[in-house]
């Protein structure tokens, strides 16, 4: 029920309605704090995104990792193709946001776009973890693609960070 | 079938309902610190994010399974 609700989440943020401030609870009926005044929600659900999203990314590979002999080797394969594009994907969102903050080059657009991708990729990876079949790998691996041309976007249109895409 | 095989089945049974349970658990914990933040995070804050990003695509969990 709390995954259905994490992808619920998830495609809300897509429609650009931001998913910690639209979802109601998280477990045990808790709910979701509300952004202190004077607080840039775009930096806030940003930075929330971030954090859940490198928890859940190593939640998914120590799973993998741990249970590996037993897995199907296709989702052993989609998680090895998170390993290699998540990391510099989430430091690029990073960046970003770190960008936005300055005021230099993304714009709130830019971020949310991002924060949505990396939500959307986030909702995949539980996916790939609790069911571990070939349509939710590469259900994944969509998700993850979606992130990086998210991010692509936002720094290929960025003239002063340009460089930190070339991987 | 036997006791011992319908006990086993039982067994496992019971310990994938406690798998499910403790992944269900984590992952709230998860939803639930990330929703009670409320304010952007300090320079520190961000900094112990960053850190903790490097360990963790650094462990051995993030290197490829080879499969």
């Amino acid at each position: 029920m709390r995954i259905l609700s994490t992808i619920l989440c998830s495609v809300l943020l897509l429609t650009s309605i931001p998913v910690f401030t639209s979802c109601g609870t998280f477990g045990g009926g808790d709910k979701i704090a509300p952004i202190a005044e004077g607080q840039d929600s775009i930096v806030v659900n940003a930075e929330r995104a971030q954090r859940s999203t490198l928890d859940i990314y190593d939640l998914v590979t120590q799973w993998e990792f741990k249970n590996r002999a037993t897995l199907p080797a296709e989702v052993s394969r989609a998680v090895d193709a998170f390993r290699k594009e998540f990391p510099p994907a989430w430091k690029q969102s990073r960046r970003a946001l770190a960008d936005y903050k300055k005021q230099k080059g993304p714009n709130s657009t830019d971020v949310e776009r991002i924060t949505s991708a990396l939500l959307v990729a986030q909702a995949n990876l539980l996916q790939l973890r609790d069911g571990a079949s070939a349509t939710d790998a590469t259900r994944a691996m969509n998700a993850l693609g979606q992130l990086i041309s998210s991010i692509r976007v936002v720094f290929n249109r960025t003239p002063s960070t340009t460089t930190s895409t070339n991987r | 079938m036997d006791y011992f095989a319908l006990a086993l089945q039982a067994l496992e049974a019971a310990a994938a309902a406690a798998d499910a349970l403790a992944k269900a658990k984590e992952l709230a914990r998860i939803m639930k610190e990330a929703a009670q933040q409320t304010s952007e995070l300090t320079q520190e804050q961000s900094d112990q994010l960053d850190a903790k990003a490097d360990a963790i695509f650094a462990g051995p969990a993030s290197q490829s399974s080879g499969r």
